[in-house]
């Protein structure tokens, strides 16, 4: 099992880390470098050699962890994990090269940065739900230190509010997952977390059960993604965070909600979204369905609104992340294979493209200016003096925007696809996200680069001269910007390797789905038509 | 083939950001290189399409995004190789005329090259998904051309022209994708044996029965929302606002190819799509659109008299302009009158693109000359009797002008000539009201050149120069070309034959 | 002299031994010593003689269990625990600035953990009722052992009050319980009330001992002394109070609780055959609904840590009563590992508590600001204990309450997913204690120091980093690897009655 030392080398990272002495910071980034060069090297290997024909998990790692309750130490990654592991590697990657300034406490940074990830790998590859819960549960905290030691606006009270968000929303994914555990240990009488033995025997769920716990989980995993109106963490949290911490919340911890709204949501509760749910003596059609996918697009339109008003730089990204999170929801719970393939697309899409916006504004510009404020910023003159700078920022928010040939294009694209199938009057709703999207993307350059400073906002500071990109910079960026590039006119590269895993998913999530109630269920529910 | 000449300028943007910054004169070279390669290549496209008859060439097919069943398909036709033909022509021209521009003249050629692979690749797709990707990028070159270089209130007309565009694409975007999830493909006809393409399935849809099964009761929507995509681009009357601005806040020489190429992948649009696929809707739908276009026709002329500023005037002629190619397409349903008309008409339309598209390139471009001899300056007002002053200039820029107005004898006659007569048949009151715009249209240009060329010498242009060698270079042929399609229109409808 | 019947006390007895022998020779041989040495001495002195009385257990021939005896592994396993648990607590009181009367306070505790140490052996009700006295009364006089300040003797004579009008109850219990069975042995007790039904008065008795238990555990409502005793006792003493005393009393509990098992469905709150349950788990739940209710929200606005502590305590007791309730075996042994983890945790906390605090001056947040750069390595363990505390893998603390959780869904006194309404609120309110362990956290880690206060690095002695980072890493051990411990306490509780 090659994939399991991701998580390994992140954690001796962070034990070396822990090992050298603080007052050499250079060996500390380095190690964090290597560390994090070394588990991306190793998820790269793995998507070299998965077999996307087969599809599924390949090579797992199978050891018993607590036999009394079934749950067992089993990592694996099917084609849907794996990009995603790979985009953590590179997240983690470029995060600790635009760390690379990091002064401050630089030892404890990286090793509550490496503990982070870690958590992250660890999410990504378990297929014990306990295991992935305790890896979640182990990404939060360090999320806290990151934010409120290296932080910058209100940071104490903004990883207060994400990391309490987190510890909630976990709390409801583990009631969902307990009632899962103990259904299961009932209708079978088999104790196991096993997320294999979850997806194949789903047909057993009563339909009641489902009703009440797909949206529990589901809704528990889609905090963490930032779902409209359980979002409010995500543009405090992203704004307050250090730079490589708002690059690794919005490029791989939001998508680790998204990815367990798939995994422990969807997959193990093939009718939560599908059942009526009886309303005020109203009988809604598939009303978990009408409900997160309302959400999900109304947050869209709600993320792009409240970006094109924001007056602080970063929160404009930490809106547009929400807007942007919108698109994975509802490919998701359009519970088609285009759905899946767009909302896994957009996971890795936005992964990069937020990293690389919260990159701008968080190292790249505010390192250099110490402002955000978008009233402030055009006194820099940052067009004439910074052109590299510029180039970036331009391409990142063009491709945020969604500019057809870079990776969020043909992510949005293929969400829309799915959600077409399912109801064209959604998509009507996500136009105008998309359009609101251009518009905020546009303002927010026009004011930075290319407004006429207010008189009364400039002084000395602006003109004292701004240090260059650094290597690390450019190089990280780069490395960013040629993926965003890469999956936008290659998007193959990455639904290659998924393509028969989600179909397999789909195909055991529909399987016997026209079986009716299975006889073990105690008792018919009130709401099953 | 076509991949090379879309790709072409696209290479050489990038080899010239690598340029260093001592060498930024080389900039311009460069992207001439480039563009007469590109043009040259496209004459033997356009050539061997030609020999070869009717149908799609040089066709290029490869299996771009399995998952979504999304293939790069690039062919050409007739129509294909006018509208090739027409880009290959504009942009040389584009970088002659500001072959001297001074402020960062790297970063103007790059986005031109830009823009030029954008458009030849809207020209040259023969699937919606990645037809849509070049027509979606395309406002990004053009939208810094006018932000960084054009007139006073360029932000507001880049953005204004961004997100206008925009509103316009985001139903077009949905239409594809419903299309899509009905259909399974965004190919628009058939690339290989056992692959179906979208005219080929709507065709049999719409054999079976009544027809419309494939789209449902939604086939009306997606009609009109890819109409509406094509007529924010193109632009027609209600969605047009953005247009003065664009125009007349871009730099002339942009204009050139904004007006000159870009409205073109409207009608181009119109052409490509939504007439093979959505015959039916559109003849329905020709009624009102006809109104619309010729309103446009009409009100464009009229406001462009009431101007005084040589760009409104050029803008508002040039939407008048366009609208033509629009109204030519509501007589191409018309059933009842056979083939001939149904030919008449398309040949209209595919000739008034192009014709359009090389005139309206000119007219932007003396224009643009004319202003910047005159220190900036755009009102009619501030001309006069420049006939005396240069006289070469002069008399280039009133063939252009003629050509504009339809003078037979030029280019604009015949095109002109052959939409009035459809729609007249077709749609009387539409074409009715389309051919009175010829009278302000009159207006507009004789007082032109009343006001410019004629009449007493204006103190302030008194010293205008001539034609340089270089302004010569660009304008000479056009005139050229302009004079031989006027006399020998056949060349251009043989080329365009295929259909 | 046959000494087989002494074989089983051999540990106590040496330890009782040695206790005496620290006395006198703190009377006698350390008295004129300079003060921190004299005290850290005695203190080593007496982990020494908890070493030898573990060691003692571990290598007395295993005679034949007399009647008010148990058999011994896992027994002994609780008895490994209180004498580690107190050598700990003798640790922690070397690093304690109130030295006055050491000698006694090493003995006292020595008696007190004897106490204990007896408790987990007893299954007679007089030998119950004997142990749980011996070790309160001692803690009362430890509470109060700070005679010179006032809030001490107030604490202490709090505890007392409480502690005696319980133990009224317990004792009122227990006769209850021989009236009705004619027995004192636990073991007699169970066959009785499988033969024969109880009758309403079980339900008496039954009150009666849980408010005995619940006293010692502190659980709403029997929990009052709590807060002041943690906070004003010396925090030595309030380390034992909060970690080996529940440990002891946790598992005695569940012996009773085992007793009544036998009893079960003899009485039921619900009328019909749907909704059986038996009377106490009705009154276990309440107790444990109102602990982590009242406990966790109570704890949210302290600022003094040790105060901070306490109600998360009620509140740990609280969940931990969940598993009980669900009386399924595996919920005894998940409540037994939770109470085992969580005294390693608890007495982790205070063990550093205490160096810190001695050194910035008091224990209250502000005391505490950024307290934790001045030695990091305990800071370090620190974080771990209030991670473990809080709940949050892979440290021991989430797997206990996973347990916890898990048994109660899957209980036999309700129907379907069991008491699923008791788990939400229990995980909700443990968000909430989440805050307040991340404001500790932060306190200790973020927040910066007053401007007087001192910054100097704090330097401990290598024994004492040992024995936290001991605990740190039993925490996360337990935590990635629960099975094993898991695994012996189902089997022990099963052969224990």
């Amino acid at each position: 099992m090659l994939l399991q030392y991701t998580i390994w080398i992140s954690l001796i990272g962070a034990f070396l880390v822990a090992m050298i002495p603080a007052r050499d910071p250079g060996s500390i980034r380095w190690t964090a470098l290597f560390s994090m060069v070394g588990s991306l090297a190793v998820a790269v290997a793995a998507y070299a050699r998965y077999d996307a024909v087969a599809g599924g998990y390949q090579d797992v790692l199978a050891m018993n962890w607590i036999p009394s309750l079934g749950a067992q130490f089993l990592l694996g990654a099917d084609g849907i994990s794996l990009p995603l592991l790979v985009l953590t590697g590179v997240i983690g990657l470029t995060g600790v090269l635009f760390s690379w300034n990091v002064a401050h406490r630089t030892k404890e940074f990286f090793i509550y940065y490496l503990i982070l990830i870690a958590g992250v790998y660890g999410v990504f590859l378990s297929m014990d739900l306990l295991l992935l819960f305790v890896f979640l549960e182990i990404a939060i905290v360090p999320k806290y230190f990151l934010i409120s030691i290296w932080g910058s606006t209100r940071r104490e009270y903004a990883a207060m509010k994400l990391v309490l968000y987190s510890f909630v929303a976990s709390v409801m994914i583990l009631i969902g997952l307990l009632c899962l555990h103990a259904q299961y240990r009932a209708l079978t009488g088999i104790h196991t977390f096993d997320v294999r033995f979850f997806v194949e025997n789903a047909w057993l769920l009563p339909h009641g059960f489902q009703l009440w716990c797909f949206p529990l989980v589901f809704l528990g995993f889609a905090t963490l993604a930032g779902l409209f109106p359980l979002h409010t963490w995500a543009p405090t949290g992203h704004v307050a965070a250090p730079t490589a911490a708002s690059m690794l919340l919005a490029g791989v911890v939001m998508k680790m909600g998204s990815y367990g709204c798939l995994r422990a949501g969807l997959l193990l509760f093939p009718h939560g979204l599908q059942e009526p749910v009886l309303f005020f003596d109203f009988l809604v059609p598939q009303f978990w369905f009408w409900t997160f996918a309302g959400l999900a697009v109304f947050g869209i339109v709600y993320g792009a609104g409240a970006s094109l008003v924001q007056k602080d730089f970063k929160f404009v990204v930490g809106y547009s992340s929400v807007s942007h999170m919108g698109f994975v929801i509802l490919g998701i719970v359009t519970a088609n294979a285009l759905g899946l393939t767009g909302a896994l697309l957009q996971m890795i899409s936005h992964g990069l493209i937020g990293a690389l916006l919260f990159a701008c504004v968080g190292r790249m510009i505010y390192d250099r200016t110490h402002t955000r404020h978008l009233d402030a910023l055009p006194a820099f003159d940052l067009r004439s003096r910074m052109p590299a700078l510029t180039a970036i920022v331009i391409v990142a928010f063009l491709a945020s925007a969604g500019l057809p040939g870079m990776s969020g294009f043909i992510a949005e694209f293929t969400v829309l696809l799915g959600t077409m199938k399912v109801s064209p009057l959604l998509c009507a709703a996500v136009g105008l996200g998309i359009l609101v999207t251009f518009a905020y993307s546009l303002r927010l350059l026009h004011l930075v680069f290319w407004t006429t400073p207010v008189h009364g906002v400039q002084n000395a500071e602006c003109h004292e001269p701004l240090p260059p990109l650094t290597l690390p910079e450019k190089l990280a960026s780069g490395i960013l910007i040629f993926l965003i590039v890469l999956i936008g006119l290659l998007p193959h590269t990455v639904t290659g390797v998924m393509q028969s895993s989600i179909e397999q998913s789909l195909r055991q999530m529909n399987k016997k789905a026209d079986i009716q109630t299975p006889p073990l269920a105690q008792k018919p529910s009130p709401v099953h038509p | 083939m076509l991949s090379a000449l879309t790709f072409l300028p696209l290479i050489a943007g990038l080899i010239l950001l690598l340029l260093p910054r001592e060498r930024e004169r080389l900039a311009a070279p460069l992207a001439l290189g480039s563009s007469l390669v590109v043009l040259f290549g496209t004459l033997v496209v356009a050539v061997t399409c030609h020999q070869a008859g009717p149908g799609m060439h040089h066709v290029e097919f490869f299996r771009w995004i399995p998952a979504l069943g999304i293939h790069y398909f690039l062919g050409v036709d007739g129509l294909g190789a006018v509208a090739l033909l027409l880009s290959a022509l504009v942009f040389p021209m584009a970088i002659v005329a500001a072959w001297n521009r001074s402020q960062q003249p790297r970063l103007y050629f790059v986005l031109l090259l830009l823009l030029q692979t954008t458009v030849t690749g809207v020209f040259t797709a023969l699937n919606l998904y990645h037809w849509f990707l070049y027509f979606e990028i395309s406002l990004v070159p053009a939208f810094f051309l006018i932000k960084i270089y054009g007139g006073p209130h360029r932000s507001y007309a880049a953005y204004k022209f961004f997100l206008y565009t925009l509103l316009g694409s985001v139903p077009m975007l949905l239409a594809f994708v419903f299309i899509y999830t009905r259909t399974g493909t965004l190919d628009l006809v058939s690339p290989v044996d056992g692959v179906s393409g979208l005219a080929g399935l709507f065709f049999q849809d719409r054999l079976v029965g009544e027809g419309g099964h494939l789209l449902g009761r939604a086939t009306l929507f997606v009609f009109l929302a890819i109409l509406i995509g094509l007529a924010v681009k193109t632009p027609l009357m209600p969605f047009h606002s953005w247009l003065p601005d664009a125009y007349t806040q871009a730099p002339p020489f942009v204009t050139m190819v904004l007006t000159g190429v870009m409205s073109k992948m409207g009608v181009y649009g119109f052409l490509r799509i939504l007439m093979p696929l959505f015959a039916p809707e559109l003849a329905a739908a020709a009624g009102w659109l006809s109104w619309l276009a010729a309103a446009t026709v009409f009100l464009g002329m009229l406001i462009a008299w009431c101007k005084k500023d040589l760009l409104e005037i050029a803008a508002y002629s040039s939407l008048s302009h366009v609208a033509l190619c629009v109204l030519a397409l509501c007589c191409l349903n018309d059933v009842h009158r056979g083939p001939a008309h149904f030919a008449a008409a398309y040949q209209g339309a595919v000739m008034q693109l192009f014709n359009h598209g090389l005139t309206a390139a000119a007219l932007f471009f003396v224009f643009g000359l004319l202003i910047a001899r005159n220190g900036g300056r755009a009102g009619i007002d501030d001309f006069g009797g420049l006939r005396t002053v240069a006289p070469q200039l002069s008399s280039l820029a009133m063939l252009v002008i003629f050509a504009g107005i339809g003078l037979p004898g030029l280019s604009g006659f015949v095109s002109e000539f052959l939409i009035f007569k459809a729609a007249l048949a077709a749609h009387p009151g539409a074409g009715a009201l389309a051919l009175a715009s010829l009278l302000p249209g009159g207006l507009v240009f004789l007082r032109l050149i009343q006001k410019v060329f004629c009449g007493p010498v204006n103190p302030a242009c008194a010293a205008m120069a001539d034609l340089s060698l270089r302004e010569w270079i660009v304008l000479g042929p056009v005139a050229l070309l302009l004079v031989v399609l006027g006399v020998w229109p056949q060349w251009i409808l043989n080329l365009m034959r295929t259909f | 002299m046959n000494t087989a019947p002494f074989l089983p006390c051999l540990p106590q007895i040496a330890l009782s031994l040695w206790a005496f022998g620290l006395l006198a020779a703190d009377a006698f041989w350390f008295r004129h010593w300079p003060m921190p040495r004299r005290n850290r001495r005695l203190g080593l002195l007496s982990a020494l003689g908890y070493g030898l009385s573990i060691f003692l257990l571990l290598w007395r021939p295993v005679g034949e269990p007399s009647q008010s005896f148990g058999p011994v592994s896992l027994v002994e396993m609780m008895e490994i625990l209180v004498f580690a648990g107190a050598a700990l607590t003798a640790l922690i009181c070397t690093r304690d600035e109130w030295t006055e009367h050491c000698g006694e306070l090493y003995t006292l505790l020595t008696v007190s953990a004897l106490g204990l140490s007896f408790l987990v052996m007893a299954r007679d009700l007089i030998m119950v009722f004997l142990c749980l006295e011996l070790s309160s009364i001692t803690l009362y006089a430890l509470t109060a052992m700070r005679g010179d300040r006032r809030d001490a003797t107030e604490a202490a004579f709090k505890y007392f009050l409480y502690g005696s009008l319980s133990s009224a109850f317990l004792l009122f219990g227990l006769t209850y319980l021989y009236g009705l069975t004619g027995t004192l042995e636990l073991a007699g007790i169970a066959e009785a009330f499988s033969r024969q039904s109880p009758g309403p008065l079980l339900m008496m008795a039954m009150l009666f001992v849980v408010a005995g238990m619940g006293f010692k555990i502190a659980v709403v409502p029997f929990h009052l002394w709590a807060p002041d005793a943690y906070q004003c006792a010396p925090l030595p003493v309030a380390a034992f109070v909060a970690s080996v005393s529940k440990i002891a009393s946790v598992f005695i509990l569940i012996l009773f609780l085992g007793v009544l098992a036998g009893a079960q469905g003899a009485f039921s709150l619900g009328a019909g055959a749907v909704r059986t349950q038996p009377g106490w788990v009705a009154a276990l739940t309440f107790i444990s609904l109102a602990s982590m209710v009242l406990g966790n929200f109570a704890a949210l606005n302290q600022t003094h840590v040790r105060r901070l502590l306490a109600y998360s305590g009620i509140a740990h007791m609280g969940y931990l009563l969940i598993a009980l309730c669900a009386g399924t075996p595996a919920g005894k042994a998940a409540a037994l590992y939770y109470v085992i983890v969580y005294a390693m945790a608890t007495l982790g906390t205070f063990g550093v508590l205490g160096v810190l605090g001695t050194q910035s001056g008091g224990e209250t947040f502000r005391h505490l600001a950024g307290a934790a750069h001045r030695n990091p390595t305990l800071g370090f363990f620190l974080s771990l204990f209030v991670l473990s505390l809080a709940g949050i893998p892979p440290m021991a603390g989430f797997m206990g309450k996973f347990l916890v959780f898990s048994e109660a869904l899957t209980s036999p006194h309700a129907v379907g997913l069991g008491m699923l309404w008791l788990v939400i609120i229990a995980l909700l309110t443990s968000a909430v204690a989440f805050y307040y362990y991340l404001i500790l956290l932060k306190a200790v880690w973020i927040s910066e120091p007053a401007e007087e206060a001192p910054r100097e690095l704090i330097h401990t002695p290598w024994w004492f980093n040992a024995a936290m980072g001991l605990l740190a890493l039993l925490i996360l051990v337990l935590g990635i690897f629960p099975a094993p411990l898991l695994e012996f306490l189902a089997a022990g509780l099963a052969h224990t009655r």
